[in-house]
């Protein structure tokens, strides 16, 4: 049977689209840059830096407006902000201790609350501007009034000010918006590869209840350049310094002087640019590669049938599980991993890949109801569809079983250098942190558990949807902790762009379906998933 | 009342299954069938209603859960906290996450166990019980379909053995209870 | 109605009938055991008794009588407890994982393969009990309420993780494997006719009957039973892995190992369940059950496990270096260069290089090259443990403490006896037990037997004409 795309699903998808590239663009001109604050230890004066990169493009003249603004937003609330000591611009106070501190134990990530920030690193060869405030009522009648019983409250009100960015700079180097190219680049890149994944082992596992929603896994599959392209972009900024997602891509780290960093120099034998774009190139080549035959050969056994194409699928899809053994981890730790390029974790690799799995499985339930619910694929069944919903229990499970061992024991031993990764986690992100992993955890587990959950329909895509959002939480919470440290939120920005990516990735994948009968006509195991039923 | 049954058996499980369905359609209610493997798609047609031994399992892993909660937050953080690698026992948010392993375990072993026992206890399964089969090659290859005649009273007992005979049985018999 | 495509080979072989299988798994019970039985179970019981000898000797004189020091304080034991609860992980896998992914080949061999995973960790928990030392005061490892004050056994350690783990998994997969059992132990009931025998298999078969309504809960109690040993096994040996994990010795410390030991784990089991059904359908006929496809799928279970376990290796080295914690790096460049070299490198090539071979389809399907592959296994995974616990810590942080582990006979007798008692254990099943799950073999029959997928010489598809005329459309799965 073909597939059409509905006026009703372009519709739908365009308006994804139209209103995230809004909300998207909106977003991007109103970020504001991240200002790290710190209150002195008797909470009497509070001091804002400014972590400047090598090409920092924020003007001296934007730093002074920034502090007319906050001295004018104090005036206005019956502040005034008074400068103790002489710490000016640039100064070599606090801001610059701090600096070279950094510097000097390039692994010791430790940090203060609030100071998530080894890319602080990026700071370059240019002093961080540093401003050091204190602050009284105004004695006028409004003045006295409002803050009566309330004086203690003068700093933190200030410091919450500069935090929650009511009083900030723009961004020019848009830390965010790439932090949030990566996320979505890679979170549907990966939907992609779970999807060839899945398809591969299909093949190779000589599975076949699930012949008659292949097709459905080779449109998922064959998104894959989108994904990657996106990837590319990204990558490619941050190698013309466009954007700082990549600390080690930072060449100053690389010599010796202020911003010399010890361990990454250890490790640019494998974190420099050349091996990395050599790395990321293969990868998706070979990937892209796999998915372009596998869909060769599905759709000319669709003409040509006979066992042949089908044990050739068979045997390749045992190669690229080879293949993708040894590359979902290492992607993970070049892409994600890296990040955080001071931070290490054995199981990584495993970890990001269930949750890729588990995204790309969740892709291809919604598009099985909804394509059942436009009745399409009369031979799709409710086994079917327990099939898969069985498959995103159990990676539900597999994903948590990952994430809770590689925090356990980074937890429980408790090691410096490992710690931090979790410990800037759970200082800035601590709701969102637990939060997403209590989703992703708990909501499958409990609601489907039961044989008719995974029967009915409502739940099925409630849950998904869901957790399709939790795990898209997951990536932000592997990228955003390491590139904005906690200068985070979850604004236009990022919502306009997860939007934005979903409308196009659900456009590409319907496209894709357009291309194919929905079933495959000569799969040899097509007869026993017709009639697969439990 | 002494009731008299009718079992009647078949060599084939299909054929069985065939049978059965032929006699729910006539009206006549079969009481049990004795297999030597588990027939696939007899309970719906003879009227056996699916197990909620499931929702048990539930309940028991759940009482578990409970169980080991508790009583970590007693052994280890009431009773006598203690300091155990820099990690001192305060409170059990904190310290959760080593208490997760056992906390599983003990889920399991409820819910595994609860389940066992009471499966065997609704079977009647326990060591020394005797065995009820109408005859002991139904644990080996036949089949048998017991109808009670008390619970057919529509039909008389000949007409009841004329039905089953046509559905290809390869013995029948009839005894009191 | 269910249908299994043509290209699968069928997994019973011959022209079988249910009585068939009744009487091939039942004659060697009910027959005079041969003479080699009687053989195996007295060299067997030799060793055995050698066993308990050693671990007598043992507690009479104390831990000492092991090669242990102040340096290398786990080591023999530790090692053996490890592999034995690593083997111990292909039965329920095999009786868990594979009901839910329906495999239908794991019929043939789940019963033997429970009850080695059952004598296995029986075997593991010997170590740890004996390396107490007062073996009489070993319930003090469960919180039981005591005189000593408010002494309580420490949530917060992994040794009682293991300690709940392991009794747990224990104890769930001996019901798992009981309740499978019932059915086909009143197989043998209304078989024997010897009163004696019949008693005692009347009392095992707990009085089974085998009507619907039993069979409805037997089927739902195996699938939640299957969907609560799953995450059980993968616990299992994550938490034994966590006994060196959650530690900051270098090499032992990191975070893949939960994973990677349950992987480990599958891999040793399977080989060891290669070991012995590879013997068990060569002495009791069962060639036509457990035939080489089975042995193929097993194989490629032990490639993939085998291969995960690779990647691990080779994911922890590169990221000792990656790391650029020198400390971590030195533990694996002392594996691999050390004073214990040869373990590491006899590791690397049973557990990595050597599977690898299985790619070749004609390898894989040869019997006794994986017969021999299987114990190269079993091999490679003791030198896995063996490598990660002593080298690990025999050159610890202080060079003047650095030392190397020698065993003593008390150490080497006390694991040749379980061995020994291991298969002592499996003799007696495969002599009294039902060793193939009847009830289950005959409900595949028709899907998956030679005979019905040849249709009887009538041709291919003719038993799905023929059996349904009578207009079933339903017959699940």
């Amino acid at each position: 049977m073909e597939f059409k795309i509905s006026s009703r699903a372009k519709k739908v998808t365009f308006t994804l689209m139209i209103v995230g590239l809004i909300a998207m663009v909106w977003g991007m001109f109103t970020e504001q840059s991240y200002i790290h604050t710190k209150m002195s230890e008797d909470g009497t004066q509070l001091t804002m830096s400014y972590p400047t990169h090598n090409n920092g493009e924020n003007t001296d003249e934007e730093w002074e407006q920034f502090k007319a603004d906050l001295t004018a937003a104090a005036l206005s609330s019956h502040i005034e902000i008074i400068e103790p000591g002489a710490h000016g611009h640039g100064a070599a106070g606090h801001g610059e201790e701090e600096h070279v501190s950094h510097d000097d134990h390039g692994n010791d990530e430790g940090h203060e609350h609030g100071h998530g920030d080894d890319h602080g690193g990026h700071h370059g060869h240019r002093p961080e501007p540093t401003w050091t405030i204190g602050a009284h009522v105004i004695h006028t009648k409004e003045g006295m009034k409002a803050w009566h019983h309330h004086e203690d409250q003068i700093m933190p009100t200030l410091k919450a000010w500069v935090d929650d960015h009511k009083v900030g700079m723009p961004d020019h180097q848009h830390n965010r918006f790439w932090s949030n190219l990566l996320i979505n680049g890679f979170f549907f890149f990966g939907i992609s590869l779970g999807a060839l994944f899945y398809l591969a082992l299909h093949y190779a596992t000589e599975s076949g209840w699930g012949a008659v929603i292949l097709r459905i896994f080779e449109g998922v599959m064959l998104v894959l350049p989108f994904g990657a392209v996106v990837l590319i972009v990204v990558f490619l900024a941050g190698t013309l310094d466009w954007n700082h997602i990549y600390m080690w891509m930072d060449d100053s780290k690389m010599v010796l002087g202020e911003s010399f960093d010890k361990l990454l120099y250890q490790k640019s034998g494998y974190l420099n640019e050349p091996f990395f774009w050599i790395r990321t190139l293969v990868y998706i080549g070979v990937f892209l590669v796999f998915a372009f035959f596998f869909r060769k050969w599905s759709k000319r056994e669709d003409e040509e049938g006979g066992l042949k194409l089908h044990f050739l699928q068979y045997r390749r899809g045992a190669l690229f599980l080879v293949f993708f053994a040894v590359f979902s981890s290492m992607l993970a730790w070049d892409w994600i991993m890296s990040i955080d390029a001071h931070w290490f974790s054995t199981l990584f690799g495993w970890y990001v890949f269930s949750g890729i799995w588990i995204s790309a499985m969740i892709m291809i339930m919604m598009t099985m109801l909804y394509l059942k619910s436009r009745g399409y694929m009369p031979q799709i069944n409710q086994s079917h569809i327990h099939d898969v919903g069985k498959w995103i229990f159990a990676i539900s499970f597999l994903w948590s079983y990952l994430w809770f061992s590689q925090f356990m024991l980074i937890w429980y031993s408790n090691i410096g250098e490992e710690v931090v990764y979790f410990q800037q986690r759970i200082l800035d992100y601590k709701f969102l942190f637990f939060g997403t992993f209590a989703i992703n955890f708990v909501l499958p587990m409990v609601l489907l558990m039961s044989r008719d959950a995974k029967r009915t329909w409502s739940i099925l895509v409630v849950i998904s949807s869901i957790i399709f959002v939790g795990h898209w939480m997951d990536v932000y919470l592997m990228v955003m902790p390491g590139t904005i440290m906690n200068n985070y939120q979850i604004g236009a920005l990022e919502i306009g762009m997860f939007l934005l990516f979903l409308g196009i990735f659900i456009f590409l994948l319907l496209r894709n379906l357009t291309k194919a009968p929905l079933i495959k006509k000569n799969h040899p195991m097509l007869d026993e998933s017709v009639h697969h039923d439990f | 009342m002494a009731d008299k049954v009718i079992y009647a058996m078949y060599d084939d499980d299909d054929v069985l299954k065939d049978g059965a369905k032929k006699l729910v359609g006539k009206g006549v209610h079969v009481a049990d069938v004795y297999s030597p493997f588990p027939i696939h798609g007899i309970d719906p047609i003879i009227g056996v209603k699916h197990t909620r031994l499931g929702i048990n399992a539930f309940l028991y892993g759940l009482t578990g859960t409970m169980l080991a909660l508790f009583g970590i937050k007693y052994f280890m953080i009431q009773d006598w906290p203690m300091n155990i690698g820099g990690k001192p026992s305060f409170s059990m948010i904190e310290n959760l996450p080593s208490f997760i392993p056992i906390v599983f375990e003990f889920t399991v072993l409820c819910a595994a166990h609860g389940m066992a026992i009471t499966y065997l206890l609704r079977n009647k399964t326990l060591p020394g019980m005797p065995a009820r089969n109408p005859d002991p090659r139904t644990t080996d290859d036949k089949f048998v379909m017991e109808v009670r005649v008390n619970e057919n009273t529509q039909f008389s007992e000949k007409d009841l053995q004329a039905m089953i005979k046509e559905t290809g049985i390869i013995e029948i018999e009839e005894r009191e209870v | 109605m269910h249908k299994e495509a043509s290209i699968r080979e069928p997994l019973i072989l011959g022209d079988k009938s249910y009585h068939d299988i009744t009487e091939d798994v039942c004659k060697p019970i009910e027959n005079d055991a041969p003479k080699t039985w009687y053989l195996l179970v007295t060299i067997t019981g030799l060793v055995a008794l050698w066993g308990i000898g050693c671990i007598l000797y043992l507690l009479g004189t104390g831990i000492g009588t092991w090669g242990l020091n102040k340096t290398v304080g786990w080591a023999w034991d530790i090692t053996n407890f490890v592999w034995w609860v690593g083997i111990g992980h292909a039965g329920t896998l095999i009786s868990a994982v594979l009901l839910l992914f329906r495999q239908k080949w794991r019929m043939a061999i789940n019963r033997s393969a429970e009850a080695m995973t059952i004598f296995a960790v029986m075997m593991a928990a010997v170590f740890p009990g004996i390396h107490m030392g007062r073996i009489w005061v070993s319930y003090w490892v469960l919180p039981l309420p005591n005189q000593f004050g408010s002494l309580w056994v420490n949530f917060n350690s992994p040794l009682l993780w293991d300690v709940f783990a392991i009794s747990t998994y224990f104890s769930v997969s001996l019901v798992f494997w009981y309740i499978g059992l019932i059915p086909d132990f009143a197989t043998i009931r209304d078989r024997v006719t010897r009163p004696l025998t019949k008693k005692v298999y009347s009392i095992l078969s707990f009085g089974w009957t085998g009507n619907a309504k039993a069979w409805n809960r037997f089927e739902i109690v195996s699938l939640v039973l299957a969907g609560l040993a799953t995450p059980l096994v993968f616990s299992v040996h994550s938490i034994v892995s966590m006994d060196f994990a959650t530690s900051i010795v270098p090499g032992w410390h990191t975070t893949i190992f939960p994973p990677y030991f349950v992987s480990g784990a599958v891999f040793s089991g399977f080989a060891m369940v290669l070991t012995l059904l590879l013997i068990m359908r060569k002495a009791m006929h069962l060639e036509n059950y457990i035939h080489v496809k089975h042995v193929e799928y097993m194989n490629i279970v032990i490639i993939v496990t085998g291969s995960i376990v690779g990647v691990a290796y080779i994911t922890e080295l590169f990221i000792s270096w990656y790391s650029g914690v020198e400390y971590e790096a030195y533990a694996f460049i002392n594996r691999a260069t050390g004073p214990y070299w040869w373990s590491y490198w006899s590791m690397m090539t049973c557990n990595v290089i050597s599977p690898q071979l299985f790619w070749i389809k004609k390898l894989r399907r040869n019997l006794a090259f994986t017969f021999v592959l299987s114990l190269v296994v079993n091999i490679g995974m003791w030198f896995e443990r063996f490598v990660i616990i002593v080298t690990s810590i025999h050159r610890d942080f202080i060079p003047s403490s650095w030392t190397m582990f020698h065993p003593t006979w008390v150490d080497i007798g006390v694991f040749i006896g379980t061995i020994g008692i291991f298969f002592f254990l499996f003799l007696l099943f495969a002599r009294f037990f039902p060793v193939l799950a009847l009830n289950e073999l005959k409900s595949i029959l028709k899907s998956s037997g030679e005979n019905y997928k040849e249709g009887f010489g009538y041709g291919e598809g003719y038993w799905d004409s023929h059996a349904h005329e009578g207009g079933i459309e339903e017959k699940h799965d």
